[in-house]
């Protein structure tokens, strides 16, 4: 007796479909599964076994061959429990009428019977779409995020004999599909009204999100820069429901998605311990997983005091954040992970923090400070468009009575930023000012005289190293959008040089 | 003419010896009437020689004297375009050469006619705030132009600003405290060189002769020597610069400090050198006043909008940080700071660490 039951595997983000065939034959009892099984996978069939008695149905006491077509992909975890548990029934019990050529079954299975959650489940669901499918059964716990998918009917089962219900026809559900809409899940801890002073600070914040410019803070210990990083997420446009699914879907396979929302609608903020290694912040290990850059995808990614990361870690970071997707090959294969972050980074002016502060005295030596600054590459730099100073807060600042503006007013501002660009680059394949190349620059950002005399004379005077010239002018862009004006104007360059203090030579 | 006579041949040769102390190389010198003698000198004197310099050095120095070994040392300062001036030379300073301790040999890279010009010293701490640097690179650069030339060390900070302030006007010179060869430090090998090129780096030491934590002190000795009057930007209750405003104060020199408000850590020695009578010095005026010179007045015009200079205003009041001028003009920050940058550029504010602005006009 042979049956085939659909079930669907995944490489990084995209499903690839593994039919599950079941053969039984006389002999002396035996089950074997084949076809490039991995532990999980050949462990199955002890899952399988008690899942099937304790549900109350006969386990054939006949020789069991499985494979897992086609043979040369690998399988990997225990998602496939289901599908094989399924095999195993429609082959040795009558009954099971349903036709299930259209069906795609996934689930890990307990000893006694339920279904349990698997990590994926929406890149899955997605992928058995794309593949044709027309029916997918899941586990109950992952019914939220497969609900957001559009056209394909879901079946989220607790249980075997549930999924026996559905096989022989007689009761089951179809979850209901959820309209996306984006929710604040949390209170709204982090908006810049309790952000007091700082205006420069949330300026510079308010231009990088606009223009999805890189942003890194320099301030003394305590001046608030996590704070306001912590903001940045506030004053993004809401993720569109495009963005939110790819995020999702990461989120899905790495199983760090909440399965009570089931989809992620607040874009992510990742801040990575400073002893990340670099397989923990670009992807990769035993299983090919997305890394932290590719968890932020669509959010932020916040690496605080950045000169305390290992250099080999933060120079990881420059092919992404040029490309906004990494390519994480190994031995296995190679996989390919969306990783389009906006970075935003601090640190102290020196390893003490207090250099430049007129009253605190600083105990570094000058070699100290300019190896520590040494730590972030000029490559690395280079794709940071704004580098700021944070202000040492007043006593003064913090007991302010006067509210500041809050995020939601801010992000107006941004998303009105936002329709300009958009406007802009709608036949040259790039979103935001910050990812404009220099054919751009020549063709958007265009300086008159006046301009150009500031642009010199800031080289002259402040010291500017050259390669932030065309940093400047991006900077410039989006701060002329926010203004809504065609021409970057004098004020706006002005502006944009107040964003360069790393690039200032020492004096 | 020979490029060095036979007692300067002498004297370099004994200066390339590895002795540090100064009055030992002093004292044999004084055994003979010409330094020239020490080239074809008996072996009575060698014996006296040792008991000054060591018995161990007199077999270096008995080969030293070789007529080849030390055109070695010159061709080598030769390549390097290294002239040595000693104490005998004509060119050697003469102010430098009034002060006790002035160094036998001179070793100069540059324009070495600088060294008996009108000289005056910039010195600094290396911590020294944005807006001092500034103003010491004002004041370096205005000194310059009036023909004055400036005397500075070669570190980062206050000696970087003079520098900076002085290098375009090639009326500099920049006194080290190792050989021409171990600049320290190492980042400043570039600037170093540019000032050799348009102006004068010195030494008293042989190229190869690596920088010592008490290299630094005895340096501001010739630094003080070389000049007609000291100016000393910064410093904590313990640098550097307090050496150079000592040795200027003993050679009878003009000691100027530039004035710090209470609690700034890297303004406490200027305040103490203020309060035991040095000058006090907030502009140019003050040095020139003080030293004689001629300047002209020349009326700098700058053109300020009404918003521009309504925020220069409020920082020459005070008012430093951001938040405060804010409040004071009624400017938002997106209005704020392109005017800030505007000041910046045309040379009247600078900005510090943490967002603080200072004027230095």
């Amino acid at each position: 007796m042979l049956s085939i039951t659909n079930s669907i595997v995944l490489i990084g983000l995209d499903g690839y479909l593994v039919e599950v065939e079941v053969d039984l034959t006389r002999g002396l009892p035996k089950f074997e599964i084949v076809g490039l099984p991995d532990t999980a996978v050949k462990e199955s069939k002890e899952r399988v076994r008690s899942a099937i008695k304790n549900s109350g149905f006969p386990f054939p006491t006949k020789v069991i061959t499985i494979n897992l077509a086609p043979a040369d992909l690998r399988k990997e975890g225990a998602g496939l429990d289901l599908a094989i548990a399924v095999g195993l029934l429609r082959a040795s019990v009558e009954g099971f009428t349903r036709d299930v050529s259209k069906t795609v079954f996934i689930g890990e299975l307990s000893l006694d019977g339920s279904v349990r959650s698997v990590s994926g489940v929406l890149p899955l669901v997605l992928g058995a779409k794309k593949l044709g499918f027309n029916t997918v059964v899941i586990p109950k716990s992952n019914e939220k995020e497969a609900q957001y998918v559009d056209g394909i009917d879901v079946i989220a089962v607790k249980s075997i004999q549930e999924v026996a219900d559905f096989l022989a026809e007689r009761s089951y559900n179809v979850s209901e599909k959820i309209e996306y809409k984006t929710f604040q899940k949390k209170d709204k801890i982090n908006d810049l009204s309790f952000v007091k002073g700082q205006f420069m600070a949330k300026r510079a914040l308010e231009v990088a999100v606009s223009g999805g410019h890189n942003l890194i803070m320099i301030g003394s210990p305590g001046s608030g820069k996590t704070m306001l990083a912590k903001c940045i997420p506030s004053i993004m446009p809401d993720m569109d429901f495009e963005e939110a699914l790819e995020t999702s879907k990461i989120h899905s396979v790495a199983g760090v998605l909440d399965l009570e929302d089931g989809i992620v609608s607040e874009r992510p903020f990742m801040t990575p311990h400073h002893s990340a290694t670099n397989v923990a912040l670009v992807g990769g290990g035993n299983a090919l997983k997305p890394g932290l850059i590719s968890l932020a995808h669509n959010g932020v990614l916040y690496l605080d005091e950045m000169p305390e990361y290992a250099r080999s870690v933060l120079e990881c970071l420059r092919q992404p954040l040029e490309d906004r997707v990494i390519t994480v090959s190994r031995a296995k294969g190679s996989v390919k992970y969306p990783a389009n972050f906006m970075l935003c980074a601090s640190m102290n002016p020196c390893p003490c923090g207090n250099y430049g502060s007129e009253t605190a005295e600083c105990r570094c030596t000058q070699s100290q400070i300019k190896k520590y600054r040494a730590k972030i590459s000029g490559p690395l730099l280079d794709r940071i468009d704004i580098q700021l100073q944070v202000d040492n807060v007043e006593y003064d600042d913090l007991v302010a009575e006067e509210i500041p503006e809050s995020s939601q007013v801010v992000r107006k501002r941004v998303n009105q930023a936002r329709l300009i660009q958009r406007e802009r680059f709608k036949n040259d394949d790039i979103l935001v000012n910050a990812q404009m190349s220099e054919v751009h620059i020549q063709k958007y950002c265009a300086l008159d005289a006046k301009c150009e005399e500031i642009m010199r004379k800031s080289y002259e005077s402040l010291g500017l190293s050259a390669r932030g010239r065309s940093r400047i002018i991006k900077v410039a862009r989006t701060i002329a959008d926010l203004d809504f004006s065609e021409e970057i104007l004098p004020k706006h360059l002005l502006e944009a040089i107040n964003y360069r203090s790393m690039d200032i030579n020492e004096r | 003419m020979a490029k060095y006579d036979l007692n300067d041949l002498a004297i370099i040769a004994l200066d390339n010896l590895g002795i540090t102390d100064y009055d030992k190389k002093r004292d044999v010198l004084k055994l003979f009437n010409s330094p020239y003698e020490l080239l074809t000198v008996s072996d009575e004197k060698l014996a006296i020689i040792g008991k000054i310099i060591g018995e161990n050095k007199i077999g270096g120095l008995k080969l030293s004297l070789n007529r080849e070994y030390i055109d070695e040392i010159t061709d080598n300062l030769d390549k390097k375009s290294i002239t040595a001036i000693t104490y005998l030379s004509k060119k050697y300073p003469a102010l430098l050469k009034e002060t006790p301790l002035a160094p036998l040999v001179i070793y100069a890279k540059g324009n070495i006619d600088l060294l008996n010009s009108n000289c005056f010293a910039i010195v600094g701490s290396r911590k020294t705030l944005p807006n001092s640097l500034k103003f010491s690179e004002n004041i370096a650069s205005e000194l310059s132009s009036l023909g004055i030339t400036v005397v500075t060390g070669s570190a980062d900070g206050g000696d970087r600003s003079a520098i900076l302030g002085a290098l375009s006007s090639g009326n500099i010179i920049s006194v080290l405290a190792h050989g021409h060869d171990m600049i320290y430090p190492e980042s400043n090998r570039d600037l170093i060189e540019k000032v050799a090129s348009s102006g004068l780096v010195i030494s008293e030491y042989p190229p190869s002769f690596p920088a010592r934590s008490w290299t630094f002190p005895i340096r501001n000795r010739i630094i003080a020597g070389l000049s007609r009057g000291v100016l000393i930007i910064s410093g904590e209750k313990k640098s550097g610069a307090r050496h150079t405003a000592n040795f200027a104060t003993e050679y009878n020199r003009e000691v100027f400090a530039l004035p710090y408000s209470i609690g700034i850590k890297s303004g406490e020695l200027c305040n103490e050198l203020i309060k035991n009578g040095a000058y006090l010095c907030d502009s140019v005026d003050d040095i020139t006043f003080a030293l004689g010179i001629d300047k002209q007045e020349k009326e700098e015009k700058i053109d300020l909008s009404v918003e521009e200079s309504a925020v220069y205003i409020a920082i020459k009041d005070g008012l430093d940080s951001a938040v405060l001028l804010m409040n004071k003009t009624g400017l938002k920050a997106y209005e704020i700071m392109p005017i800030l940058s505007s000041l910046e550029l045309k040379g009247l504010i600078v900005k510090l660490m943490g967002n603080k602005f200072k004027a230095v006009k």
